[in-house]
């Protein structure tokens, strides 16, 4: 799917009526009854809009592979119910606020005290598990945290206020001027964080990885960033443990240092096959929770001719 | 040296843009897009060179849309944060 510039967008998951009636049911009887009605009309929605189910396809082909039809069509089943379940208590997070989500971030100290360094910081974020909930877990860090997100959409529109009130967040539109990336540049260099996604290309720069078995792509963006403005690299990855509840693992990959000039390309290359590694342990324990919908393997022919440099051919 | 060839010579070397020379780079070519063929990554470097060669900074959005414009309207945009000539 493409919009009137030709860049591809994200396949929709919903319409507004539906949007507002989840969000009645929520609101009036808990997150439970959404779920009944979510699982209800799954199977109704995933036969009569195939191309949303097939987006899912890809990756759970290169997940599952030794998955025939039938059991794919089960694991699309499952995985949208999972999506569906995130998107559920994300909108909980909205309605019902902050205090009935129960957030497991052992590892929150480790983050606040290298923020606090004030030497910038770009948290890769991933389309997994409750990723969207967990950025609002990321305040009282010390600095500032700039989200480089689009939250103009059904699925992100709960959490744009919270976003919005806070003074420990900045929302940077990713469809400003140059991508937001000359916004999320000052803020690293003034010391604040900034999250981006990482397992997304959509037209920027990418660098091939190995991904579940096949070529991938992958954005150097979050690398660059971090290497022009020597900001530490720190990986996010969410998962949904239970009813309004998840969990927030990070892994710092880098502290920003760009080895040299002339390898700064393999450093990148390095750096993203850290995050991909990451994303891949996380992905066997939590096969249902990568919501990227996007045929990140399929894009190698289109993607590769973006790099200035050939950074792909070593 | 002129501050406009400071700024292409620094933009080549940090850049890292191949078989391009000062002279390649006229004054007021578009540095995106048409002329140069910069990016929004391209953008992050220029950033930083503007802060850590001239101490610099680019936080009004809409200016930068001007500022980034050309190598002319960066080392106006240089010289009246700096006063270099």
């Amino acid at each position: 799917m493409a919009d009137s510039q030709g860049k591809r967008q994200a396949p929709s998951y919903g319409n507004r009526l539906g949007f507002w009636f989840f969000h009645l049911l929520i609101k009036t009887a808990g997150p439970i009854p959404a779920y009944i009605l979510l699982a209800l009309i799954l199977p109704y929605y995933l036969l009569i809009r195939i191309s949303a189910g097939k987006s899912a396809l890809p990756y759970l082909r290169h997940r599952f592979p030794e998955y025939g039809k039938v059991r794919l069509f089960f694991a699309t089943y499952l995985h949208f119910y999972r999506f569906g379940q995130t998107l559920i208590d994300q909108a909980c997070m909205g309605i019902l606020h902050k205090d009935k989500i129960r957030i497991n971030f052992p590892d929150k100290e480790i983050l606040t005290r290298l923020a606090r360094n004030k030497k910038g910081m770009v948290l890769l974020t991933t389309h997994a598990g409750n990723w969207m909930t967990a950025l609002t877990a990321m305040d009282k860090i010390g600095v500032r945290v700039n989200l480089l997100l689009n939250l103009d959409n059904g699925e992100g529109g709960h959490l744009k206020n919270i976003f919005n009130e806070r003074d420990d967040f900045r929302l940077i539109p990713p469809d400003g001027f140059m991508g937001g990336l000359v916004e999320a540049t000052n803020a690293l260099n003034s010391g604040e964080v900034v999250s981006i996604m990482g397992d997304r290309s959509e037209g920027a720069r990418s660098v091939l990885i190995d991904f579940l078995g096949e070529k991938a792509s992958f954005p150097i963006t979050p690398y660059h960033l971090a290497l022009a403005t020597g900001s530490d690299l720190v990986v996010l990855l969410t998962a949904r443990t239970g009813m309004l509840s998840f969990s927030i693992d990070i892994s710092s990959i880098s502290d920003g240092e760009d080895i040299s000039d002339s390898s700064r390309d393999e450093t990148i290359k390095n750096m993203a096959e850290k995050y991909v590694y990451l994303l891949e342990k996380h992905l066997k324990f939590h096969p249902y929770m990568w919501y990227n919908f996007f045929d990140t393997w399929n894009e190698i022919e289109e993607k590769s001719k973006l790099a200035r440099t050939d950074i792909n051919s070593k | 040296m002129s501050l406009e060839n400071e700024l292409k010579e620094l933009i080549i070397k940090d850049l890292k843009l191949v078989d391009v020379t000062p002279e390649d780079i006229k004054d007021e070519d578009p540095l995106f897009g048409e002329g140069l063929g910069l990016d929004s990554l391209d953008a992050v470097e220029l950033v930083v060179i503007l802060q850590k060669n001239f101490q610099i900074e680019t936080k009004d959005m809409e200016q930068s849309k001007e500022v980034f414009t050309s190598i002319k309207t960066l080392a106006d945009y240089v010289r009246s944060k700096t006063g270099a000539q």
